[in-house]
């Protein structure tokens, strides 16, 4: 039901979830077992836990997956030994986790494993582009439950998103707050020609303002947190982007906005749709006033998996949830891997 | 007694020469952190190892082989306490045991690169693959760095995991058999993991699940039943089986990684070899290309205790001169034992030329290529600077009580044979004490056996008997009205200008030779309202 959407159109593939439980290692092992069926060389890879202390002490909280002969794997030194299945060790990398090295493995004996993998979105796409390398035609990155960390759908060729009941004991809300992420993944990448500046600034890291001519002007703050106003004086009547390389919050929008009008002629630029953190009320109310926001890596959002269920023992009818969020979603695929419906 | 001590290792520069020596790998690291001077008796050692640095330079010029080497150095890791940990009869970890099996790989590939770039080789940089261990590791000569425990470990390890895979087989078989089965039966389409949902409306369907022999309810909501497969008792039987097998083999994995452990241990010698040798390698190319970077040469080493260079280079100076673009004159000098000193104009590099025969001494002394066109070397004992603002708050002592301390811990070693350098002798406090100072201190050491090099403004200094005099040669080649001339344009800046007209060179001069005047000169140049130089001028005419 997920592989369609995906097999032989995108080679590395990331699975994000909206919040804990929302049913992205259902997904996932729903992904596995369809590329498992169909005979495709799988990859998967695990982003680390963002150093949470309390995951290392329960290591419960790791992702045991079954994985078959041939699935190629990134684990750590410490987590190998705990597999139960026979893994040919390939390479171990510099890049060091809590749980040791991160090491890339072939399984030659089926079995479940414990996974884990790099912190960062190089390292995720350095590690991916050796599996593929390595002969994997597929690669599936299991994405940080927290949006915060999760930077995987921008290095990835296409996304899953995982939503659920777990958002909130009303439906509306749930596809409420499902459309806004959505919509967030969905933002339009700033002009081709004007990226390449775009991006060297992004490199340095400073907030800045770029003009007409592609002239980039540094503002000299370090965080756009609670500087919305000094962003919003320094826009000229020349301006045309905001580079905003952190993430970008409602006080800095609003701060924008109270220095003046001259932020409708501009768009925000940040590195992708997962750098924002705004409201759905707050961020409609910022589009209406004429705030645009573009990004510089778009995300592909491919399908949409729904979990009926919340962990807090209440649910909706998965046919009702489903129906809904297909009737407010039409481009994008929504399936219920749980229902098993199409 | 210590050869370099922080505060003259500081302020001669060594630690920015240390820090462009780029080892590696972990092992040249532990080389490069434990290097140390020559000192006067091991000559023989020092040109012995500076010959073998000067023989790689070609090798650290071509840029192809560099690429290669450190493509071998870069995936070089430290493995001494899995090798330790396996001499010991430790049970070595699957990831150690691939660590070693790359490591013997990567020295295979390293022996042939040198073989066949024809790599100068000694007994200390031999390398030697270990095959027994190569093929202990890849047992079944695959040829590739990749590890796992082998079937071809052991012929109980291989009729496991054959079982294994035969009961798994069984188990997926006869589950695939009874998923189908229960769909056809009823009607549905069971999940990838074997569980369905039910809307509760369906009652006849989920009447039948209740029932079915292989079905078991697992939870239900108000809207839905949720079941899954129930396995067979055969396939319970067999994964039972899987469980038993399962742990047969990690104990057979157990039995194999000791016994390659205890393998690995007993060639614990042949390994550290190697990794001595790699290291050591790694250092020597690692000063090499160094000295291929500042365009160095062999210094000569002689019994004699001397100091001869010929247009030496002081490095950092003539990186950050370069980054405002401006150039750095080379400058050549002698010393011998006893008191040589140099006068000059301000900023005339007096103090540079003190540094550039501190750093280029050093440099010569732990084994380095030195920046100069020729270099002749007595070696010393120590070397010990007073140079720059050495006030010490910390000890409470002022700029005058810090150089006075640091000069007597200069005296104390000044007969072993060493080098002293001593930048503006005495000059925080009042001239007629400080040159009284100045002059008792150079007396005493020109009986030493050391070699003194200082800098002073006290012109009576140089002339005194058994001193050698050096001078920069400074502005003293202009006339005035051409220094005016010139200084209309300044437009570059003051530094570039005085870059351009200052002759930093030095040249031996007689007793006679009076310190030249360039103090004014170099005040107006910095732009000194002229006013002030004007009377400044009438004061020194009327030796006020």
């Amino acid at each position: 039901m997920l592989l369609k959407h995906i097999q032989n159109k995108y080679k590395i593939i990331s699975i994000v979830g909206m919040a804990k439980n929302s049913g992205k290692t259902v997904a996932l092992n729903h992904l596995i077992q369809e590329s498992l069926d169909e005979g495709i060389r799988l990859g998967i890879i695990s982003t680390g836990r963002d150093g949470e202390s309390l995951d290392l002490v329960t290591e419960t909280e790791k992702p045991k997956i079954y994985v078959e002969e041939g699935v190629l794997i990134a684990t750590t030194t410490e987590l190998l030994p705990l597999s139960d299945a026979t893994v040919e060790i390939i390479d171990i990398t510099d890049y060091t986790t809590p749980l040791g090295e991160i090491l890339i493995g072939r399984i030659k004996d089926s079995g479940y494993i414990q996974i884990s993998g790099p912190q960062t979105v190089s390292e995720i796409r350095e590690m991916a582009n050796f599996m593929v390398s390595l002969g994997a035609e597929l690669v599936v990155i299991d994405g940080a439950i927290d949006r915060k960390s999760s930077a995987a759908p921008s290095i990835t060729d296409a996304t899953i998103l995982s939503t659920g009941a777990v958002l909130s004991r009303d439906i509306n809300r749930v596809i409420e707050e499902t459309l806004h992420i959505v919509n967030l993944f969905s933002l339009s990448p700033v002009d081709s020609k004007d990226r390449p500046l775009l991006e060297r600034a992004f490199a340095k890291g400073e907030i800045g303002i770029v003009d007409e001519d592609l002239n980039f002007h540094p503002l000299g703050i370090k965080t756009a947190l609670n500087c919305g106003h000094i962003i919003g004086e320094h826009l000229r009547e020349d301006s045309k982007y905001i580079l905003i390389p952190g993430s970008l919050v409602k006080s800095t929008m609003e701060g924008i906005m109270e220095a003046g009008s001259r932020y409708k002629r501009v768009a925000l630029v940040v590195a992708d749709g997962t750098k924002i953190f705004i409201e759905p009320k707050d961020w409609l109310r910022f589009t209406k006033y004429g705030l645009k926001v573009r990004v510089m890596n778009p995300i592909k959002l491919v399908a949409i998996t729904l979990n009926p269920y919340a962990p807090q023992g209440y649910y909706f009818d998965p046919r009702e949830l489903l129906e809904k969020m297909r009737y407010y979603i039409k481009d994008i695929p929504v399936v219920d891997l749980v229902l098993g419906s199409e | 007694m210590e050869f370099l001590d922080q505060l003259t290792k500081e302020s001669i520069d060594f630690q920015y020469v240390l820090n462009r020596l780029n080892t590696k790998t972990p092992y040249g690291k532990i080389y490069k952190d434990k290097m140390r001077p020559y000192l006067r008796g091991e000559e023989e050692k020092l040109t012995e190892e500076l010959k073998k640095v000067e023989s790689l330079t070609n090798h650290a010029k071509d840029s192809k082989f560099m690429e290669k080497i450190n493509h071998i150095f870069h995936r070089i890791k430290d493995i001494r306490t899995s090798i330790n940990r396996a001499r010991e009869g430790g049970t070595l970890l699957e990831v150690e045991l691939f660590e070693i099996k790359n490591f013997l790989f990567l020295i295979r590939e390293l022996k042939e690169l040198l073989t066949s770039s024809q790599l100068p080789s000694w007994e200390d940089t031999r390398i030697e693959p270990i095959e027994s261990l190569e093929r202990l590791l890849d047992p079944e000569s695959t040829g590739i760095s990749t590890f796992y425990i082998y079937d071809a470990y052991s012929d109980e390890l291989k009729k496991i995991r054959e079982e294994k895979r035969e009961v798994e087989g069984e188990i997926k078989r006869e589950r695939r058999a009874l998923r189908e089965r229960i769909q056809g039966e009823l009607g549905i389409k069971l999940n990838p993991d074997g569980s369905i949902i039910i809307p509760k409306d369906r009652v006849e369907l989920i009447r039948k699940m209740e029932d079915h022999p292989h079905l078991n309810y697992l939870s239900e909501s108000y809207i839905n039943v949720k079941y899954s497969l129930k396995p067979t008792d055969n396939m319970n039987l067999l994964e039972r089986k899987i469980l038993i097998l399962k742990d047969k083999e990690e104990k057979e994995e157990t039995k194999i990684r000791q016994s390659l452990s205890k393998e690995i241990g007993k060639k614990s010698k042949d390994l550290y070899n190697n990794i001595a040798s790699i290291g050591k390698l790694d250092f020597l190319l690692a000063k090499a290309s160094f000295g291929v970077e500042i365009d160095g040469v062999r210094p000569h080493v002689v019994e004699e205790h001397l100091i001869s260079i010929v247009e030496g280079r002081h490095i950092k100076v003539e990186e950050s001169l370069k980054k405002v673009g401006l150039e750095y004159t080379p400058i050549s000098i002698e010393l011998k034992e006893g008191v040589s000193c140099i006068t000059g104009a301000n900023m005339g590099g007096k103090t540079v030329s003190l540094k550039l025969v501190g750093l280029l001494t050093t440099m010569a002394q732990h084994g380095l290529l030195v920046p100069a066109k020729k270099m002749v070397l007595g070696l010393n004992n120590f070397i010990k600077a007073s140079i720059g603002d050495i006030q010490s708050t910390e000890k409470g002592l002022s700029t005058f009580g810090g150089e006075i301390k640091l000069i007597q811990e200069a005296i104390e070693l000044s007969d072993k044979k060493g080098l002293i350098l001593i930048d503006e002798l005495a000059s925080g406090t009042n001239p007629e004490e400080g040159y009284a100072l100045s002059k008792a201190i150079v007396e005493y050491l020109l009986e030493k056996e050391s070699i003194t090099l200082l800098t002073t403004h006290y012109d009576n200094i140089g002339n005194m008997d058994g001193v050698v005099h050096l001078q920069v040669i400074g502005l003293s080649h202009m006339e005035l009205e051409e220094l005016k001339k010139q200084l209309e344009d300044i437009s570059k800046g003051e530094l570039e200008f005085i870059n351009r007209l200052m002759d930093y060179r030095l040249r031996r001069v007689d007793k006679t030779k009076a310190v030249p005047k360039d103090a004014l000169n170099i005040a107006r140049i910095m732009g000194l309202n002229p006013e002030i130089i004007d009377i400044a001028e009438k004061n020194l005419e009327h030796k006020i």
